[in-house]
């Protein structure tokens, strides 16, 4: 009998915590209690993160009394002939940049961009929402919608929230986050949907040339890569063919990003009546410079 | 670690415990920290705590099925 009273008692407080509860997801929602909930948190979490991340690279630096020499004279040698294949196609990179900028210059499109580092706390494997955590904020000069570069010329994401000593970036990838981007030779302007974890998807007319292994670049006068085609999925039925693309970058190996402040561009009447076309928030010109060993290993694959 | 090891042990230690309500609360922290307004649940940004809530709730009626749980 006492059991029976004992459950009825834990069913009735049960209900009380998910009545409370509902009453708290349903003030969230229209006061957006999350903010605040957030900047407190954030307020708590950011030394702790700092202080694992810190712990970590003392760690990492104390392994090699645990590997063997004949490991890591063999990582040493392979990471030497990695080293030799970027420095070659960093040359050749700087010369196109400049060449590149050169141009733009003689033809009155001076760029010029400025942008801070940044240490990333949190990666997205953390969460289940494709977000990263900062490690700077409104004490950096962080705003809402700074776009977060995480290397040369790779944009992944535009900060969505900003505290004071921390900042979430809301990737491209997330689920369900449409970005306006450019497919193929022919220059295809289409919307990418973000599938979460670095993945996109896209529909193109079968008619169109697209291969695996194309870059997608986002519609800017420097061509920023936002991803590499990874599958196209065509049906003889469906008029239209699936592209599956992903960033051309691990996420999860990222240890530092870059959030651009500002750019100053001698001519910006392409982006405002581009802009206008469009109806919606289209992306600032940066720099453009490939850096990333993934985008170079895929060029070279492709040669 | 990552977020599915957190879900995987929040439903092992939800049948371990009887009232496990912290089920919920560890949702809510993850979409506090991590969590921003997602696009495709109407910008709606506690589905950490609402899945949470889910899972307590389908739990407790799995819970209440089992023979062998009692």
């Amino acid at each position: 009998m006492s059991y029976l009273l004992d459950r009825k008692k834990n069913n009735q407080k049960t209900i009380k915590i998910i009545i409370i509860l509902i009453i708290v997801f349903s003030l969230s929602f229209i006061f957006r209690l999350d903010v605040l909930l957030s900047k407190t948190a954030h307020s708590i979490a950011t030394p702790i993160w700092q202080t694992k991340i810190f712990l970590g690279e003392k760690i990492q630096s104390y392994s090699f009394f645990i590997t063997s020499k004949k490991n890591l004279l063999k990582e040493n040698n392979q990471l030497k002939g990695e080293l030799f294949v970027f420095k070659g196609d960093l040359i050749q990179k700087e010369a196109l940049l400049a060449e590149n900028l050169a141009l733009k210059e003689a033809l009155s499109r001076v760029v010029k961009k400025t942008s801070i580092l940044a240490v990333v706390l949190a990666k997205p494997n953390r969460s289940p929402y494709d977000t990263m955590v900062l490690d700077i904020g409104e004490n950096a000069g962080v705003i809402k919608g700074d776009l977060v570069e995480a290397f040369e010329g790779v944009i992944i994401g535009k900060i969505e929230e900003v505290f004071s000593g921390s900042s979430k970036v809301r990737l491209f990838s997330s689920a369900g986050v449409k970005t306006e981007v450019i497919i193929g030779e022919e220059n295809i302007y289409t919307t990418a949907t973000g599938l979460g974890g670095g993945n996109f998807t896209t529909s193109l007319p079968r008619g169109v040339a697209i291969e695996e292994g194309d870059y997608i670049l986002l519609p800017n006068i420097n061509s920023q890569v936002l991803g590499i085609v990874g599958k196209i999925i065509a049906n003889p039925e469906d008029s239209f063919q699936r592209i599956l693309f992903k960033l051309p970058l691990n996420l999860s190996q990222l240890k530092w990003v870059k959030i651009i402040k500002d750019y100053q561009s001698g001519d910006t009447s392409y982006y405002k009546s581009f802009n206008s076309f469009l109806g919606s928030e289209i992306l600032k010109p940066q720099v453009l410079a490939f850096h990333s060993p993934y985008v170079a290993n895929k060029k070279n694959d492709l040669n | 670690m990552p977020w599915w090891f957190s879900l995987l042990l929040a439903v092992i230690l939800f049948f371990l415990f009887n009232n496990f309500v912290e089920i919920i609360i560890a949702g809510l922290l993850i979409d506090i920290i991590y969590g921003v307004p997602q696009v495709t649940f109407l910008n709606f940004s506690f589905i950490g705590g609402l899945g949470g809530l889910i899972i307590y709730l389908l739990g407790i009626y799995f819970k209440k099925g089992l023979k062998f749980y009692h």
